[in-house]
């Protein structure tokens, strides 16, 4: 269910889970059940925050849909 | 001519005042014309002729709205004015005091900006109930706008800066002139149709507000509304207010600022994560602390002392009774022990071998043993047993106790 989470979901349960945990408000299987949750959870998210670099692509062709790589210095004042 | 009124000069001049002043349609009105005779007085208040073919009127500019005019009124220009009439009674002339003033072109942009801007609003196309969230951290953002310029130089060297894991797909456009609205809408369309996108960023550098008209007119417009990705305008510098900004789910003062509003910075977030984690162990940590207290805080309790306390006595009680089964035991093996040593010695008095051996004989005759005289008659033949040996004997005499 967690995989399909994105990083702001992700962070979210897991801030969740640690103020389940701050409030001591669960029984000593639920806290184990959550916080392996929240260790998975956390993995996923420096996970996301390490992957592999972003690209920058431009449309270069509409009619045809062509997209390409875009090089920042490619711009020129208009 | 003695029953009519004579008025002095002032009179009659405060009077006309009166009533251009009262008048609705003098109290406000839009006039166009040409500038001429155009004068900025070193006070700041400005003092022109507007006129026509067939006409003109003096005017005057005071400092207050002079200073605010976007553009350098020049003599010969083509304007709209906008202001009321009144009378200058010193000179007994009547003059237009103007408020605003803007070029005709652009006056015509205005009227059209301000009708479409009411059109919307009344469509629901400002309304905060449709505006879209923005994702906290798109993982591609589409860029609609000038493929060359500052704006997407800009809008890319910022996200790159922030968070590099962000992809970036642009979607260049004429930002500004004929068609440049319909490329801006078809570019929203397709990054609806393609879904690559998670946020949109839609806008140009700053500009006249001819140059900015392609975020003003309706077809831009529509097209922000009807997107299912949320969209960021950014036209233009800070006082810049087009419609585009209006419709959109959320407006940036700049180009720049659309960039850092739409890709959190990437350390930011790692260290909001890491912080998480801390605190996701810190608690965890602690909260098996408190129950481990709470188990020693239990055991060391009174219930558990008395279970101790109980546990010891019935050791003790199993070892006392452990003693005494083995003591009991021992006196059971002991007696059946002199028992049996009382029995041996009996047993040995009672071996016939052992009276012998204290010096009597035992007298047998074909193999039974004879206690008394009465089994004996004369001539029987016996046997005498002693300890170490027997003989044979015959009996002679028989003598009766």
């Amino acid at each position: 269910m967690s995989n399909n989470m994105n990083f702001e979901q992700a962070l979210a349960r897991l801030e969740d889970i640690v103020k389940k945990l701050e409030s001591g408000n669960v029984s000593l299987d639920e806290s184990i059940e959550i916080y392996q949750e929240g260790i998975t959870l956390s993995k996923q998210c420096s996970g996301m925050l390490e992957e592999a670099e972003g690209k920058v692509m431009a449309i270069v062709n509409k009619e045809q849909d062509i997209i390409e790589e875009f090089v920042i210095s490619q711009i020129k004042e208009a | 001519m003695s029953s009519t009124k004579i008025f002095t000069v002032k009179e009659i001049n405060n009077y006309i005042k009166s009533i251009f002043d009262h008048d609705v349609i003098l109290s406000n009105v839009y006039i166009k014309g040409e500038i001429s005779n155009y004068k900025l007085h070193s006070s700041g208040h400005a003092y022109f002729t507007l006129k026509d073919n067939d006409s003109k009127m003096k005017c005057v500019m005071f400092k207050g709205s002079a200073s605010k005019l976007k553009f350098m009124p020049e003599d010969g220009m083509a304007v709209v004015v906008q202001g009321y009439l009144s009378v200058y009674e010193r000179d007994g002339q009547y003059q237009l005091y103007a408020a605003d003033m803007i070029p005709e072109g652009v006056g015509a942009l205005y009227k059209a900006y301000e009708q479409l801007k009411i059109k919307l609003a009344a469509l629901g196309y400002f309304d905060e109930a449709n505006k879209k969230t923005l994702p906290y951290l798109p993982k591609t953002v589409g860029v609609i706008t000038s493929g060359t310029g500052a704006a997407v130089r800009d809008i890319i060297s910022i996200i790159r800066r922030r968070n590099a894991l962000v992809n970036i797909i642009l979607y260049p456009v004429q930002v500004q002139g004929e068609g440049a609205c319909k490329e801006i809408a078809q570019g929203i369309q397709y990054f609806n149709q393609k879904k690559n996108v998670d946020v949109i960023i839609t806008g140009r550098g700053g500009g006249s507000i001819e140059e900015l008209w392609a975020f003003n007119e309706e077809e831009t417009a529509h097209a922000i509304f009807h997107s299912e990705i949320p969209i960021v305008s950014a036209v233009g510098h800070e006082t810049d207010f087009t419609i585009a900004d209006f419709v959109a789910d959320l407006r940036a003062a700049t180009p720049s600022a659309a960039a850092e509003l739409v890709v959190p910075d990437k350390h930011a977030l790692a260290a909001r994560l890491n912080q998480t984690i801390y605190m996701l162990n810190n608690y965890m940590n602690k909260y098996l602390q408190e129950k481990r207290y709470k188990i020693e805080y239990i055991s060391k309790g009174n219930a558990f002392r008395q279970i101790e306390q109980k546990l010891h006595s019935l050791m003790q009680t199993v070892d006392m009774c452990n003693k005494s089964m083995n003591y009991s035991m021992l006196q059971i093996l002991n007696s059946h022990k002199n028992k049996l040593i009382m029995n041996i010695e009996k047993l040995d008095i009672l071996n016939p071998a052992s009276v012998l051996l204290r010096g009597y004989a035992s007298t047998s005759r074909a193999g039974k043993i004879i206690t008394t005289v009465k089994q004996l008659s004369i001539g029987d033949k016996i046997e005498v047993e002693f300890k170490d040996g027997s003989v044979s004997a015959e009996i002679k005499n028989i003598i009766n106790k």
